[in-house]
């Protein structure tokens, strides 16, 4: 149970703490020769043109964040993220394949293994011949029946750990291991290179930890000011979108605020002109090695001139002005920027978690994060109306 | 006496390693006795093959690639190159054992010792036992 004096000791906080400790596990379990070898046979592997992957909330995010590895270094025709509403009731099957056996690869993501959208995505393609492949921590599940195979992640377990940070990276971890198997097989990746892999997230993953301590500080400190606004914006560009909008789904789950994640360009054009710049955080992920960097720039000036209180989340000690709060995370060693994403996510997690603490708000607009227990006046969980795991089975063939 | 040395692999690449040993048996200062050379890894092997004609050697990778190629089949599910290179390997040797006379290797005019990589790019070692026959 958690230190209710303690605004630091909140499941957030600590899933970030942990994350460093629990890695190396994480990779043993998600490089396992033997589980990799099952889930993609070398025939399997083959088989594969292309590669669509799928998930509800934060599973679409690690999806999305994991596309360029797939891109990149598995050889495959294309890779692209789709929620999964739009496979199942949008996609025709010519949308989808050419009718190739096992092909593509439909990479799904439930971490619980019982959410209605991605157990249709899993049947249809089951039923076009595809190749449905779920991620998950629960091998028992509807969507570990439904799927081909399920790769399970077997994520150590620790106490309270809800909403999942641990899990989130669990499922990138698990992408990068599909990637690299993928890669090896089709003959894109040099034998040591699975190793090389696994050893550089779990390196990139422990570099974290000597600077948890002041990112978190510093993330308290602004939750300190930020702790009464209900409006965020998160700002991102490239495959940082997905940690944007990771950050707008932890931000609408443990603080019940209103969230938007966008890019620099759509921001500038829509977002901009919103009423009372000054109550509505606004967090920027700002990375050089992005094509946008300048564009960001440009961006993070503009709001901090309007009044807008600024968060930026960068690997650069560059000097974002007067009036910016920066965060400096680990830089990602030369060659390796998919392993950015990984942990990018921790200091609006951890911004999220004092906010939630500090403006007395409920996870889920439900739970009291202190004690995981619910508010019994709480409509948001009452039977019939939240319909995650209870919605009805549909897709169009 | 025993030497470790380490290459660096292309991916199926042959390189000679003849020099290499050859330095090992000098650097020993044996002058009479034998030599042996072991590649410990079960992906490679090693052949003793012609260094004047390096179709020579091509033939022989081909002939192998033809034989045992890099299909899908294999029980073996590391990879194609992992599960064909196995067999390759087991099917060549993985060491050879020379007769020293002189200081010198006794090889045929023609033959030099070559590292048969089935995968790759890899960091590879190979081992040289020299003992003296005096």
């Amino acid at each position: 149970m958690f230190d209710q004096n303690n605004p630091k000791d909140n499941p957030l906080c600590n899933q970030v703490f942990s994350l460093p400790g629990m890695i190396e596990e994480q990779v043993r379990i998600c490089f396992s020769q033997e589980q990799l070898e099952n889930i993609l046979p070398i025939q399997d592997c083959f088989d594969i043109r292309k590669i669509i992957l799928t998930g509800c909330g934060d599973s679409l995010a690690a999806a999305g964040n994991m596309v360029p590895v797939l891109t990149e270094f598995c050889d495959v025709m294309s890779c692209r993220a789709i929620d999964p509403i739009t496979f199942t009731r949008f996609m025709e099957k010519t949308d989808i394949g050419i009718g190739e056996p096992n092909s593509p690869l439909v990479l799904s993501i439930s971490a619980g293994g019982e959410t209605a959208r991605v157990l249709e995505v899993l049947k249809k393609a089951s039923e076009l011949g595809a190749f449905p492949l779920v991620i998950t921590g629960n091998p028992e599940s509807s969507c570990a029946n439904a799927a081909k195979k399920a790769f399970i992640m077997k994520t150590p377990k620790m106490q309270n750990d809800f909403p999942g940070l641990r899990s989130y990276l669990a499922n990138m971890v698990g992408i990068v291991a599909i990637a690299a198997r993928l890669g090896l097989v089709r003959g894109v990746l040099e034998p040591e290179t699975p190793e090389m892999w696994s050893q550089s997230v779990i390196d990139y993953v422990k570099s974290y930890a000597p600077h948890l301590e002041s990112i978190s500080d510093a993330m308290f400190h602004l939750a300190e000011k930020w702790k009464s606004f209900t409006r965020f914006d998160f700002i991102a560009d490239c495959v940082s979108s997905n940690s944007a909008l990771f950050a707008q789904e932890k931000f609408y789950e443990v603080t019940g605020s209103l969230g938007c994640a966008g890019d620099s360009e759509d921001f500038c054009h829509i977002n901009y002109f919103v009423r009372d710049p000054e109550t509505v955080g606004t967090v920027f992920f700002a990375y050089r090695d992005q094509p946008t960097y300048s564009r960001i720039k440009e961006t993070i000036r503009s709001c901090v001139t309007l009044g807008r209180p600024v968060l930026v989340i960068t690997d650069e000690e560059d000097d974002f002005g007067d009036g910016v709060t920066r965060v400096v995370i680990p830089k990602t060693p030369e060659g390796y920027t998919w392993l950015r994403p990984l942990m990018d996510f921790c200091p609006v997690a951890l911004l999220a978690g004092y906010i939630s603490e500090l403006g007395e708000r409920r996870y889920f607009h439900s739970f009291f994060p202190h004690t995981y227990e619910r508010d019994p006046e709480s409509l948001f969980f009452a039977p019939g109306t939240l319909t995650l795991k209870e919605s009805k089975i549909e897709y169009i063939l | 006496m025993i030497y470790r040395k380490t290459i660096r692999t292309q991916f199926k690449g042959c390189p000679s390693i003849t020099k290499e040993v050859m330095d090992c048996l000098a650097e020993s200062g044996v002058q009479n006795g034998y030599c042996c050379v072991m590649i410990p890894d079960s992906t490679a092997a090693l052949a003793i093959t012609s260094f004047w004609d390096k179709r020579g050697l091509e033939d022989l990778t081909d002939e192998l690639a033809r034989n045992i190629p890099t299909r899908v089949s294999y029980r073996n599910q590391t990879s194609p190159y992992d599960a064909s290179g196995h067999v390759k390997a087991s099917l060549l040797s993985s060491s050879a054992m020379l007769p020293v006379k002189d200081g010198e290797l006794v090889l045929g005019s023609s033959q030099g010792l070559v590292y048969m990589e089935f995968d790759g790019p890899r960091t590879r070692d190979f081992l040289v036992m020299i003992n003296s026959a005096e």
